[in-house]
């Protein structure tokens, strides 16, 4: 069995392109080098400071913007959902499912001079399993993950304990799953190599400043780039260079200024500039995984009763509070999962169309009448839904001016993410914010399984408090199907069951909005659309 | 005074003891898991979580964490950070130097502009001078760095191009200094200006005019030197403000510093880091006390050390 048979994503990619359309995808040119500058420097202005370099450690996708430049892993799963050789050229699972063979390219150096084999393929997922090494992200990405057998020096056998769906997926990270250099981290050591990494990526490392700047420049060796980049060769960009900005404004203002040539997360009210700029442009990345929503607590009074919590879905209108907090750059969302994400339902977006009348008359129906203030009355009780936000505040005031035209008093109190933890284990909240970047859709296991309804002691992210077989058996069945006509039946049933029972209000799309220089071409998003790859980008 | 200077120094030990000792007790009576804010919202699971506490040493007892953390501390060994795994020491270290740096460009423009405001104003006391000193002084103390830093930045950043707004290089310390020196320009400028007016009516200043000094002598050999009394005991405290104190600088301009890095260190609860820094800036401090008793015995020759 060859690449082709497990292009399922491809199969999903019906989806995918529907959510795509109005994304100003970059064009990859056949022979880009020919066209830029070969000592072209691009700085990226980043929003987030780094702890570390080792793919093996990180669990932050702006680590992974500089890991994934310098780092490769076996397979590359590209934005089209489809998947192709890098690192190994071919690979075939084994009948039980529990066990997929790799063939190796051998002709690939990693950056400190020593060959890319079997054994550095070992060595990198040995050692992610490691407690010492203190993995934050890999060691869940590779699941149940038992050995991996050396064949010869350039076939490994993978092997898990059990039948393991999202493998090939989570293998085409290209940042917590790529290959490290053993050679480079005996010398080093864990913490040195996370410091100074090695890989067999485009670009090698150079030098990181603690909370200013990760730089790299071009590998001169690269030969072995997957052939969606439809090039090959040595990168031409001659450096990378990572500035760390985190503010928005400065940022901004340093692109303008050319202190930086592109930069990531541009304030939603610059984009508009941007695009109609004579210098500037924007790209929009629509992230994959959960949209920011809310997820609502079924056990708490009074968002227990399933027509209040239908009720505030109804009462926003989504639409609407997003265009005038984004102007117009994100799109509204309306189910567990972005339209980018494979197995997303599109029968979400009928569900809960704003319906102030209707949401009024499920409040009546639950027993809730028109009190003093707008607020609504039960009892005695004002309707207070009390919301933690951490991570976008500025949303939830548009929200709770919506929900108050229905009679709700959203009381939305801005936390820091120690006090959110604190109060989502001990289940004080009627709503809290979440969001994913993710590119598997078993990414709702997280919020919905009931085993993650979280406890005193036990932070998890199931925070709709809503332990039910129904739902986890579906959520099962969704995990283990490799055919995937039956897995996308099976995830439309999951999506549409957490918006029945009102777990969960998506209220728009994330966005990544990476603003360049027009001089800079060729930035091509990576699976997920949040971070971008410069193996193929030029300046001109 | 080599006997007080010891005196003073040893009576810093206690203080730094107590300082550090709380920092450690609020760290870990506020909730929060420094595990669960390491992964700042990933969903990991619990073997991550169980991997990761036996690493940071998070699975020890509160009061065998807190024997390890002193006994460690003691000789200047503070762990590593929670973050990035590195030396605490050379975490600080790295950050230090831009701090410093920030310090030294905000207290220069800071004296400078606020001293010689204040002695404008001083001396020539509810006139148009004094009026235009003071509106200055008011917008320096009143206007969040913020904003200041976003109009700097705007201005002679963007729109005049003068000045680079994250690049390297001294220019690049130029519109942060500013911003960090504008609220002790306010300040001082106050504080010199009402010291001087009250000075200017002490019977030594009128002794010294009626000597016949000439006024520019009056000013600066007898009035000025008194003044100044005040403004070095506040000079000390803006120090440590300046050190510890550029938060909102240093994130506008993306400038290293230990000032974001003990608010970063906070949020995470990257315990090792904050306690080293807890003790540096209270060391900073007691140090610039120290500074400032001592330079009161030069400006005054009456001060005595015992």
């Amino acid at each position: 069995m060859g690449a082709g048979r497990f292009s399922r994503r491809a199969l999903f990619g019906g989806a995918a392109a529907a959510g795509l359309a109005g994304i100003a995808l970059p064009e990859l040119l056949g022979d880009a080098r020919a066209q830029g500058r070969p000592d072209a420097t691009v700085t990226w202005g980043e929003d987030q400071d780094y702890a570390t370099l080792d793919p093996r450690v990180t669990q932050s996708r702006h680590e992974a913007q500089a890991i994934m430049q310098m780092f490769e892993s076996l397979l590359f799963l590209d934005t089209d959902g489809k998947f192709y050789p890098w690192l190994a050229q071919r690979w075939e699972y084994s009948k039980d499912g529990k066990s997929i063979t790799f063939h190796l390219r051998n002709d690939v150096k990693f950056h400190d001079g020593t060959p890319f084999n079997g054994e550095a393929v070992k060595f990198t997922f040995d050692t992610v399993m490691d407690p010492k090494l203190g993995s934050q992200g890999a060691i869940d990405f590779l699941g149940p993950y038992k050995s991996t057998d050396v064949i010869d020096p350039y076939t490994v056998r993978v092997n898990w304990t059990e039948p393991f769906a999202a493998a090939l997926t989570n293998l085409s990270n290209p940042w917590l799953c790529s290959i490290v250099s053993p050679a480079a981290v005996a010398k080093l050591g864990n913490d040195g190599f996370a410091r100074s990494p090695a890989g067999t990526g485009p670009f090698k490392f150079v030098e990181w400043v603690p909370r200013v700047r990760v730089v790299m420049e071009r590998n001169e060796d690269y030969r072995w780039a997957p052939a969606i980049f439809r090039r090959q060769g040595p990168a031409t960009l001659k450096r990378l260079v990572i500035r760390i900005i985190p503010d928005g404004s400065t940022r901004v203002a340093a692109l303008e200024k050319g202190e930086i040539d592109v930069c990531d997360q541009v304030p939603p009210i610059e984009v508009k500039r941007f695009q109609g700029s004579r210098d500037f442009d924007v790209i929009v990345g629509d992230v994959s995984g959960i949209p920011l929503s809310h997820l609502i607590n079924t056990q708490a009074p009074p968002t227990d009763d399933i027509r209040v919590r239908q009720a505030f879905m109804y009462a926003i209108n989504r639409p609407q509070v997003v265009q005038q907090v984004f102007f117009g750059v994100a799109k509204p969302a309306y189910g567990p999962l972005t339209p980018t994400t494979p197995g997303y339902w599109p029968g979400a977006e009928k569900m809960y169309a704003y319906d102030l009348a209707k949401a009024r008359q499920l409040l009546e129906e639950a027993g809730w009448t028109p009190g003093s203030g707008g607020i609504r009355e039960k009892n005695g009780r004002r309707l207070d839904i009390h919301f933690i936000t951490l991570l976008e505040p500025d949303l939830e005031v548009a929200v709770q001016a919506a929900a108050k035209e229905a009679g709700i008093a959203l009381n939305v109190e801005k936390v820091t993410k120690a006090k959110q933890d604190e109060m989502v284990m001990h289940g004080q909240y009627n709503m809290g914010e979440i969001r994913w970047v993710a590119v598997d859709p078993s990414v709702l296991d997280i919020p919905f399984f009931s085993r993650n309804v979280p406890a005193p002691g036990k932070f998890k992210f199931n925070w709709s408090r809503y332990g039910s077989p129904e739902l986890d058996r579906i959520l099962r069945q969704a995990d283990a199907l490799v055919d995937v006509k039956q897995r996308q039946q099976a995830l439309a049933q999951v999506q549409k069951y957490v918006l029945d029972h009102a777990l969960m209000f998506p209220v728009h799309v994330s966005i990544q909005p990476v603003g360049y220089r027009r001089t800079v071409h060729n930035l091509k998003f990576a699976q997920g659309y949040w971070q971008v790859l410069f193996y193929g980008t030029t300046v001109s | 005074m080599l006997r007080y200077l010891a005196r003073r120094l040893l009576w810093a030990v206690p203080v730094l003891l107590t300082a550090t000792t709380c920092a450690f007790l609020v760290l870990h009576l506020i909730p929060g898991d420094p595990v669960n804010l390491m992964l700042s919202g990933r969903p990991a699971s619990e073997k991550v979580r169980a991997n990761l506490r036996a690493k940071l040493g998070l699975d020890r007892p509160l009061a065998g964490q807190y024997l390890y953390f002193v006994t460690h501390a003691a000789v200047g060994d503070f762990g590593q950070s929670f973050a990035t795994g590195q030396p605490v020491g050379q975490v600080i270290a790295q950050q230090l130097p831009a701090s410093l740096q920030l310090a030294g460009g905000g207290f220069l423009i800071g004296v400078v502009a606020g001293l010689l405001l204040g002695i404008a104003a001083g001396f020539y006391p509810n006139t148009t001078i004094d009026g235009m000193a003071m509106l200055i002084a008011l917008v320096g103390i009143s206007m969040p760095g913020y904003w200041t830093a976003m109009l700097l930045i705007y201005f002679f950043g963007l729109k005049l191009g003068w000045v680079p707004i994250v690049g390297a290089g001294l220019p690049v310390l130029i519109l942060p200094s500013i911003v960090v020196g504008s609220f002790a320009i306010g300040n001082l400028a106050r504080l010199v200006r009402s010291s001087i007016i009250e000075v200017r009516g002490e019977d030594y200043v009128r002794t010294a005019r009626a000597k016949g000094l000439p006024e520019r002598l009056v000013v600066l050999r007898h009035a000025l030197r008194n003044a100044l009394f005040p403004v070095v005991a506040m000079m000390g405290l803006l120090l440590g403000l300046f050190v510890g104190g550029g938060v909102i600088t240093e994130t506008v301009f993306a400038r290293q510093g230990v000032g974001a890095l003990l608010v970063t260190s906070i949020l995470t609860k990257d315990y090792p880091v904050v306690q080293a820094l807890i003790l540096f800036t209270t060391a900073a401090y007691v140090f610039a006390n120290v500074l400032v008793d001592v330079l009161y015995g030069v400006l005054d020759p009456r001060v005595r050390y015992r």
